[in-house]
């Protein structure tokens, strides 16, 4: 019964499928950057274990409790067992762009998310309580969820590599065969990979791995459901667990002492496809342990872990899950509820019933670590940009000019003096301390030279944009602006996209789970008003969270590097240049902000219409 | 006859004994015949072989190799091990290490399968600016407390301390320093020109000079804690602080104000700050060129020689008269002291006899001096596999040039 709930959904199921068909086509038309990388072409196995005995003499590798001593033994005794294997010439590329292919895991992780979202059980039908009485209803049912996410899992990924590969021996016959009957040294990326097994027991290994791997994936989203008892939420913990991961993976180095967080490590496992291909010992307790395998234990440990505790909750937590405690917990009563006008109680259904203050934490606590606060200390010439602007930013004045003109000719005459010393040196005029003397004074002008640089750049942009543009540019700090101008395309407001579909979804679903869609639609006010209040709640709830990435972002820039004359013409900052509007920064500031802030209404409106047009009618 | 036999015997013996006993062993000036001596108008007393060296003159008062800063080296490019010297190459991402035993210069990577030649290489420290990577510096490392210590800097700008194990297994930021402005005012998201700090790491403390600053300061901050304090600024005209020498129990430190704008004569000296009192004190007025700390005297550089600092009799002693004005130097022994030139050429004089040998500096860009051992230079000539060259100090008086680090041998 449970392995079928997932065909009943015919929404998912299509879905998947068509991810499985497509994901399959890129084997055999890989998109550009997923090419075969180089695979260690200058070494052989010969020279590892050759290096492996040097390694071995050196005294820093000698301590026979250390780690790399360890690691340079066992490295010797894994490829001394493939010296004398007999490698020959086929043409395994099919095999080396199946595993190269990382594009497809993305497509994978789309299958997973589909398949733990067809085994969620709202609470709101009262399945829990129907569940519950039933015999095998508690913790077995659970335990019976988890092994049809795992079958599922490995149906979807055997159907994928395994269905490519049938592709692929179709095509090439009794040839295909041979291949596969092959060492696996025979492939581009199995050629230094210290297993004495064929190809195509190869292949069953990386299949049993990206089964595991999307095993783990699907079951820690579907745990997610489980504990938090919201869909909305979940999505958007495991959202936030993702993002963590990709933060860990990009800062810990290869070889850090917390490089376990790095390989153990969900975006790792499901994105890239390196740890089948390389080999590599990761410091286990002091001890070499191949990375293939700690990936294995930690996916056993973390699927046992979180079987048992879904086990324990199904079996003898009575009830709610985490989100519906917090409900028992707080203030709010169905007093309050009968009071609210339309769109308070939108509000309040989607801050308080759907949870949604967690996620505006969740996000905020992400933008605040995300955020930098600390002072920075300037550089001599940065000092004297400072100090210049500290006194002449604003309107170029007579004064500011004047100022120039005056550094400029004391630090060029400092640069003549020393040309000429260079040249006179060089015909044998000058000795040799009233040389030294000409170059110390030039070296010792170099932060006045990188001020000069900065500062005649601006001049001569301000300059050219009166010429040019007719318009009168300000001298302005450029520090602060760079840093409250950033790009758009970053992880926070990829994070608030996320959060805001997730809102918007979260607006829909509620009358969905309970089943009130139908009544809703024959009130009066249930049908276009409803929706716009639902619209203005869900774009106030953006709004809520862009407030708050907004609030740090500028806070942040303005008490590292303060802000200099909001009030000058927005072209007084070159990258503005072409901007045709006659503002200034502080209303620029505004409209930019703004703009965004329309944009991700927009996106929010779109969201929602969208989310109950599905949902409505699903 | 017997007792005849037993007294020519006896006095046989006496006169052999006799004649074996010379102030020489026979041989010329160990120099001669190696290439480029300068001059050899008198022997020399010690000879190549028995060159009498004690590393400890140079480690200082309760030296404490796990835990004091190695003021030895001229410069920090190179780190003493237990078992072997850590360096960097220039033009090369890597870190490396001598091993005295086997007389073996590897790359720091125990991983035997690796290529060596990217960013999966234990051993690779990036030192260019690269999106999303921390960059390192390639003038500094020290070993202390059984770890190797490099400096570099994040994206976001922090300048940090990083850990490296020892067998180079391990790389992980320790503390960051302090926070540098990496942008460029011109908006287009580039990072400026950076030029690190000068650093040391000494008894649980970290003190360090950020040379992008227009104040001249010394900081120090405790041992993977998060603040700092200053424990010295100079705030006068055109001032100057440089050449941390922690030696002993005391911080050593020049510092003065330039005189003009030549940034040429400088006033100043070398201070000692006391840990313990907090406190900085002159220590030598003038004493402004390269110094260094040889059985806990003073000895330094000027422009026309080499002195010997009595703090208790507070009197200046020239030592050695030198080609070259305040040159980089180091005090072998207490006859023997060596001092280069603008060409690197190296120039082992004996006090005693007033002889100089010469090795000769072709190739060679900066001499790092050494510990006792081994005398280190870096620099490049054609054909040879490494930057950094060496001398044993007992082959100081016979040595005619630097021989590279991959060509030494156990026997040499």
């Amino acid at each position: 019964m449970e392995i079928r709930r997932l065909l009943y959904d015919k929404r998912n199921i299509s879905m998947i499928v068509l991810l499985l068909l497509l994901s399959m086509a890129m084997f055999f038309y890989p998109p550009a950057g997923d090419g075969v990388p180089q695979q260690q072409t200058g070494k052989q196995v010969e020279d590892i274990i050759e290096e492996s005995d040097r390694y071995g003499g050196i005294s820093l590798f000698a301590d026979t409790d250390s780690f790399a001593y360890k690691n340079v033994q066992k490295t010797k005794a894994d490829y001394t067992r493939i010296l004398s294997v007999d490698v020959q010439e086929a043409d395994t590329s099919f095999f080396d762009s199946l595993i190269s292919c990382e594009t497809v895991n993305y497509l994978l992780f789309a299958i997973g998310f589909l398949i733990a979202l067809s085994y969620t059980d709202p609470v709101s039908q009262g399945l829990k309580g129907m569940t519950y009485a039933a015999k095998n209803g508690r913790g077995r049912r659970r335990i019976r969820q988890i092994l049809v996410l795992m079958a599922w899992s490995g149906i979807a990924v055997v159907l994928l590599y395994g269905g490519a590969m049938i592709i692929w021996l179709l095509g090439t016959g009794a040839e295909g065969g041979k291949i596969l009957a092959l060492p696996l040294q025979t492939m581009s990326l199995g050629r230094l990979l210290p297993f004495r097994i064929t190809v195509f027991t190869y292949m069953m290994a990386v299949i049993f791995f990206r089964w595991l791997v999307l095993f783990q994936f699907v079951l820690i989203l579907w745990f997610a459901f489980l504990l938090l008892e919201h869909v909305i939420l979940a999505c958007g913990a495991v959202t936030i667990l993702f993002l963590a991961e990709y933060v860990i993976w990009q800062v810990i180095g290869v070889n850090s002492s917390y490089h376990l967080w790095k390989y153990c490590n969900l975006w790792y496992q499901l994105s890239s496809n390196e740890y089948l291909y390389t080999y590599f010992n990761m410091n286990i307790a002091g001890y070499p342990v191949g990375r293939y395998f700690v990936i294995f234990v930690q996916i056993l440990l973390v699927g046992v872990l979180l079987s048992a505790v879904a086990y324990w909750k199904g079996e003898y937590s009575k009830s709610g899950g985490i989100s519906v405690r917090i409900s028992l917990s707080l203030p709010f009563g169905r007093r309050i509820q009968e009071k609210l006008t339309l769109l308070t109680a939108e509000m309040y259904k989607l801050l308080v019933m759907q949870k949604g203050f967690l996620l505006i934490l969740l996000f905020a606590a992400f933008i605040v670590n995300q955020s930098d606060f600390v002072n920075v200390t300037n550089t001599g010439y940065q000092d004297l940009y400072y100090d210049f602007m500290e006194q002449y930013e604003g309107e170029p004045s007579k004064e500011s000019e004047q100022y120039i003109r005056s550094f400029a000719k004391e630090v060029n005459q400092v640069s003549k003096e020393y040309e000429e010393a260079e040249e006179q040196y060089a015909q044998g005029m000058l000795s040799d301390d009233a040389y030294i003397a000409a170059s110390m004074k030039y070296e010792s002008y170099e932060n006045e030279r990188e001020f000069l640089a900065m500062i005649e750049h601006q001049q001569n942009y301000l300059q050219k944009l009166k010429k040019e543009q007719g318009i009168s540019g300000w001298y302005v700090n450029t520090y602060c602006y760079q840093s409250i101008f950033q790009p758009v395309i970053s992880l926070k407001y990829g994070l608030l996209l996320v959060f805001t579909l997730l809102t918007a979804v979260s607006s829909a679903k509620i009358e969905a789970d309970a089943g009130t869609i139908n009544v809703l639609n024959s009130t009066r006010l249930g049908r276009r008003q409803l929706l716009y209040k639902k619209v203005l709640a869900v774009s106030l709830t953006a709004g809520i969270m862009y407030a708050i990435l907004l609030a740090v972002t500028l806070g942040s820039a303005v008490s590292v590097y303060g802000i200099s004359v909001p009030d000058a013409p927005v072209q007084s900052l070159e990258w503005y240049a072409g901007l045709p509007l006659p503002v200034s920064l502080l209303q620029w500031m505004i409209l930019y902000y703004g703009m965004i802030l329309l944009v991700f209404l927009l996106v929010s409106i779109g969201f929602t219409l969208l989310f109950q047009k599905v949902f409505r009618h699903a | 006859m017997k007792k005849l036999l037993r007294y020519w015997l006896l006095l046989t013996g006496i006169i052999c004994l006799l004649s074996g006993c010379s102030g020489t062993d026979g041989t010329s000036d160990a120099s001669e015949g190696n290439g480029q001596s300068t001059d050899t108008a008198a022997v020399n007393t010690q000879t190549a072989s028995d060159l009498d060296v004690s590393p400890e003159d140079y480690e200082g008062k309760d030296y404490h190799f796990d835990t004091d800063y190695q003021s030895f080296f001229f410069m920090p490019n190179i780190a003493k091990g237990e078992a072997g010297y850590y360096y960097w190459e220039e033009n090369d991402e890597r870190l490396y290490y001598y091993d005295t035993a086997t007389a073996q210069s590897v790359v720091l990577c125990n991983k035997a399968d690796c290529t060596h030649d990217d960013d999966t290489c234990n051993a690779y420290f990036n030192a260019a600016k690269k999106e999303n990577q921390d960059v390192f510096c390639k003038t500094y490392i020290q070993y202390y407390d059984g770890a190797v210590y490099v400096t570099g800097y994040d994206p976001k700008g922090n300048v940090n301390l990083y850990r490296v194990a020892a067998d180079g297994s391990s790389c992980d930021k320790y503390m960051c320093l302090f926070k540098q402005n990496m942008m460029s005012p011109y908006g287009n998201s580039q990072i400026i020109d950076f030029t690190y700090p000068e650093v040391c790491i000494h008894r649980g403390y970290v003190y360090f000079i950020n040379n992008m600053e227009t104040t001249s300061k010394i900081y120090r901050m405790k041992m993977g804690s998060e603040t700092s304090e200053v424990i010295y600024e100079n705030t006068g005209l055109r001032p100057a602080v440089y050449r941390i020498k922690p030696y002993g129990d005391q911080i050593y430190f020049q510092a003065g104000n330039f005189e003009d704008d030549t940034y040429i004569d400088i006033e100043g000296g070398v201070y000692a700050y006391d840990p313990d009192t907090e406190k900085v004190s002159l220590y030598k007025e003038s004493a402004i060129s390269p110094y260094l700390f040889y059985k806990d005297d003073l000895y330094y550089s000027a422009s026309d020689g080499i002195y010997h600092y009595d703090k208790e009799e507070e009197q200046d002693e020239k030592v050695l008269d030198t080609e070259k004005n305040n040159a980089d130097f180091m005090m072998i022994n207490d006859q023997i002291v060596v001092y280069l030139d603008e060409d690197s050429n190296m120039f082992v004089c004996d006090l005693e006899t007033d002889s100089t040998h010469t090795i000769d500096g072709d190739g060679i860009t900066t001499c790092l001096f050494g510990d006792g051992h081994f005398m280190f230079a870096e620099g490049y000539k054609e054909g040879d596999a490494s930057g950094l060259y060496a001398i044993k100090f007992s082959d100081l008086l016979r040595a005619s040039e630097w021989t590279n680090i991959t060509d030494m041998s156990n026997g040499n």
